[in-house]
């Protein structure tokens, strides 16, 4: 392959990437996703696994005892299981632990030697998805022709799940069109704090976020106002759909979307 | 390229992810559970793998959720990385990948619009701009292969690794893409 059309190739990518600059902080957002604070260490997941797999051996030797046990002639039933196998050591002790198994453990109770990264899933939290959400508005604050619209995430589920992140919003007019521009994160009066935290979300907990935004009166000529906005939660594909009335004007008059924050008093100042 | 001092533990050694450097993993038992290993291996790629993403989706913030999405699975699979394996064309090829997923999602195809620019932007000239909008209609499937081999300046082995085919097969896909790029050009500018 020739390398004539590079620079010009090149060129056109720096320009789309001049027009939408990573974040400052980028690095810092993506590298500290994985590891923000609660997520679980390896040592306890080994010692889950190390009691799992213990619990399991010992109920494997239970069962065969009383398998044993019913299977063996009535008149056995007085003597030790164990001397009906020929496997079985004269210990008569009627304690499946303290029984010699006749077979091995199903599994090993020992856990793999290496260190582990224990994934975010495999501690079982999982992303709070719309299935384990509802969204409402909270409260509508507004100062010097700034507005602040805060929206509330409640886990309706039964189990605690997390949320991490941005929320994706789409600002809809009243014919379900989509406005321009979409909620930028970055900037802005009302935001208070733009860093994404982690916030673990237990059953009933709420979590929120804040759009800063402006009085459409207060910019000339006006701006578009929402009729309804589309909401994703952090990391999903999948979407709330909710009436709220929020001017779309371009920079610097917003909107503005927070990161989702603990509690449902939003991220704004 | 640097030595990551506390990495270079018994059989534990890391490499620094340069940008423009072919990066090699040693063994990489140490970096696995080590968020601090960890920043320091995908730490350096970030920024490349966010020109992949943008130059994929054309939308800053799809770009910076498929790059978080990308890192997580980055942390849960390094183990995968086997030693002598680059770095770099594992991390873009999860990039790649999620950026290919996004794109499947409903919610991008009915929803995503272009963003509006931030920023004022001096004008282009003409020619750069009608290359911009050809390389914008060009489909995911052919601005991948742009990316990674004129943007990126990936070598063609790094493009295959990435695209999951053999130099050869990327190396006919980068000629495809160029010379749909040229029709596309064309196309908008028949004089």
């Amino acid at each position: 392959v020739k390398d004539e059309p590079r620079d010009s190739i090149k060129a056109a990518f720096e320009a789309e990437l001049a027009e939408s600059p990573p974040p400052a902080d980028l690095r810092r957002r993506v590298i500290d996703h994985p590891f923000e604070p609660g997520e679980p260490t390896m040592v306890p997941w080994k010692i889950l696994a190390a009691v799992a797999s213990v619990l399991l051996a010992a109920a494997i030797s239970g069962t065969l005892l009383v398998w044993h046990l019913n299977a063996a002639p009535a008149g056995d039933r007085r003597q030790p299981p164990v001397a009906t196998t020929p496997t079985a050591t004269s210990t008569p002790s009627p304690s499946p632990s303290a029984t010699p198994s006749p077979t091995p453990p199903a599994s090993s109770p020992a856990p793999s030697p290496e260190p582990t990264a224990v994934p975010v899933q495999g501690s079982g939290m999982a992303r709070c998805d719309v299935n384990d959400l509802r969204l409402s508005r909270g409260t509508v604050g507004a100062a010097a022709g700034n507005v602040a619209f805060d929206f509330i995430f409640t886990n309706v589920s039964g189990s605690t799940c997390y949320l991490y992140g941005f929320p994706g919003m789409q600002m809809m007019d009243s014919a379900g069109k989509p406005l321009l521009p979409t909620p930028s994160r970055n900037g802005g009066q009302v935001i208070a704090d733009n860093v994404p935290h982690r916030v673990d979300l237990a059953p009933g907990a709420t979590a929120s976020f804040t759009v800063g935004s402006v009085d459409p009166g207060v910019v000339q000529g006006g701006c578009p106002v929402s009729a309804s906005v589309v909401v994703t939660p952090p990391d999903s594909y999948n979407h709330f759909t909710i009436p709220a009335s929020i001017a779309d004007c371009a920079n610097p008059y917003g909107p503005y979307i927070s990161p989702v924050v603990a509690g449902s008093q939003g991220d704004h100042r | 390229m640097d030595m990551v001092p506390r990495m270079g533990v018994e059989g534990g050694m890391v490499v620094a992810a340069q940008p423009g450097d072919r990066i090699e993993a040693g063994s990489l038992a140490g970096a696995a559970g080590d968020p601090r290993a960890f920043d320091d291996l995908i730490g350096p790629l970030v920024e490349t793998g966010y020109r992949l993403a943008l130059a994929m989706l054309r939308d800053r913030d799809a770009a910076e959720d498929v790059l978080q999405e990308a890192s997580l699975k980055a942390w849960r699979r390094l183990r995968q990385l086997r030693d002598g394996r680059s770095v770099r064309p594992w991390f873009l090829m999860i990039v790649s990948n999620e950026c290919r997923r996004h794109r499947r999602a409903r919610w991008a195809r009915v929803i995503r619009l272009p963003q509006v620019p931030e920023r004022a932007c001096p004008e282009p000239a003409v020619d750069g701009l009608q290359l911009r909008q050809a390389l914008a209609e060009l489909p995911a499937s052919d601005r991948m292969p742009l990316a990674l081999f004129f943007y990126l300046d990936l070598p063609m082995e790094e493009v295959a690794q990435v695209l999951g085919v053999s130099p050869t097969a990327a190396r006919a896909r980068v000629y495809r893409a160029v010379r749909r790029l040229r029709l596309q050009v064309q196309e908008e500018d028949p004089a």
